[in-house]
């Protein structure tokens, strides 16, 4: 199967795959009309029911792609809050980036909650696995320094995508992103569960260690909903996608 | 632009030059492909090919025919010809008033 065709949906390419590709064959695109493709596939995904009326109009992904500008936002008060000193030292007042925070995170919970949604009646593990996101989520919005929350939240939530993945609603590339883009900031609330505080403090670990790679998980729910497979009605003649 | 192809945003004009494509007959994807860039002078990609025929197959405008070997032909339905044959008297009517305008123009 060609790769420009991959990028439509499965419910497209059982409709129009063969004769595509068939077209593609007799006349092997140039980079203009390959980007031209490109724009179809993503009509393809936002306009489902143009193929197959029986799918649902999805505009989900709008919310963690809001989120994610909300995180940005929150990160821009952080970086610029008022300076104080204490008996410690400085530190920068980011209180004024928490309904900002909160905002971005429940918006993003609303994404994860639909890709778990997605998943049909049958795949238990994935929608139990996408409720401890969303409720771990909550409390670790609410406290972000809990490092038994965080974990909670990253590993409930990359369980998630990979039953996801496996249920067929959102392609396997999602959660490995999802891991990659995590990684890092297990890595950092593990270490401030396992050693001292101060250790961690005497590193002088970067936030944008933490930030930046927490932050991915916005764009990553955001393409996980506009790539994966929309809900469908009851009755639908195709398979499963 | 009538109102079955205006609805149809970026689409409307593709859709506009493969209607014409299929008023001789049914075609395959690569022919309407050819035929438009005869019309137009410009080559159609085939993602808007694509995007074109989806919309026109689901408002009734084209039909889809039993595929011949991986190709598919199209053909124009009554519905989609009476559609093209109105928006084809609205165009003729637009162009003559404007060349009739630009003709009576003082230099």
């Amino acid at each position: 199967m060609s790769g420009l065709l991959r990028l439509y949906p499965r419910f497209w390419r059982e409709r129009y795959g063969e004769e595509f590709e068939a077209l593609l064959a007799d006349r092997p695109p140039t980079l203009r009309h390959r980007l031209d493709i490109i724009r179809g596939a993503l009509d393809a995904r936002l306009h489902p029911e143009i193929v197959d009326p029986s799918h649902q109009l999805d505009r989900w992904w709008l919310a963690p792609l809001l989120g994610f500008a909300v995180f940005i936002v929150a990160l821009a008060l952080v970086a610029t809050g008022p300076v104080h000193y204490d008996a410690y030292g400085s530190y920068r007042d980011g209180s004024a980036a928490a309904l900002p925070w909160l905002a971005a995170m429940l918006l993003l919970l609303t994404g994860i909650a639909r890709i778990a949604m997605r998943a049909p009646e049958g795949a238990s593990a994935t929608k139990v696995a996408g409720s401890i996101a969303v409720a771990s989520g909550l409390l670790f919005s609410l406290s972000p320094w809990a490092s038994v929350l965080s974990l909670t939240f990253f590993g409930a939530i990359i369980a998630m995508m990979v039953g996801a993945t496996r249920a067929h609603v959102i392609p396997a590339w999602i959660p490995v992103l999802l891991g990659i883009a995590l990684l890092p900031v297990v890595l950092a609330f593990a270490t401030t569960l396992l050693l001292p505080w101060y250790t961690l403090r005497e590193a002088d670990v970067s936030p944008l260690l933490v930030f930046v790679p927490l932050g991915m998980m916005w764009p990553i729910v955001t393409l996980g909903l506009l790539v994966g497979s929309p809900i469908r009605r009851p009755g639908s003649t195709l398979a499963v996608v | 632009m009538s109102e079955a192809l205006h609805e149809l945003g970026r689409f409307a004009e593709p859709s506009l030059y493969i209607l014409v494509a299929l008023s001789e007959g049914p075609r395959h994807g690569y022919a309407i492909m050819s035929d438009v860039e005869m019309i137009s002078g410009r080559p159609m990609g085939a993602g808007t090919l694509y995007g074109a025929l989806a919309r026109l197959e689901r408002r009734g405008l084209i039909q889809a025919l039993e595929p011949q070997e991986r190709r598919r032909p199209y053909k124009l339905t009554a519905f989609g010809a009476r559609t093209l044959e109105g928006q084809l008297s609205r165009l003729r009517s637009f162009a003559d008033t404007g060349l009739a305008r630009l003709r009576g123009r003082t230099t």
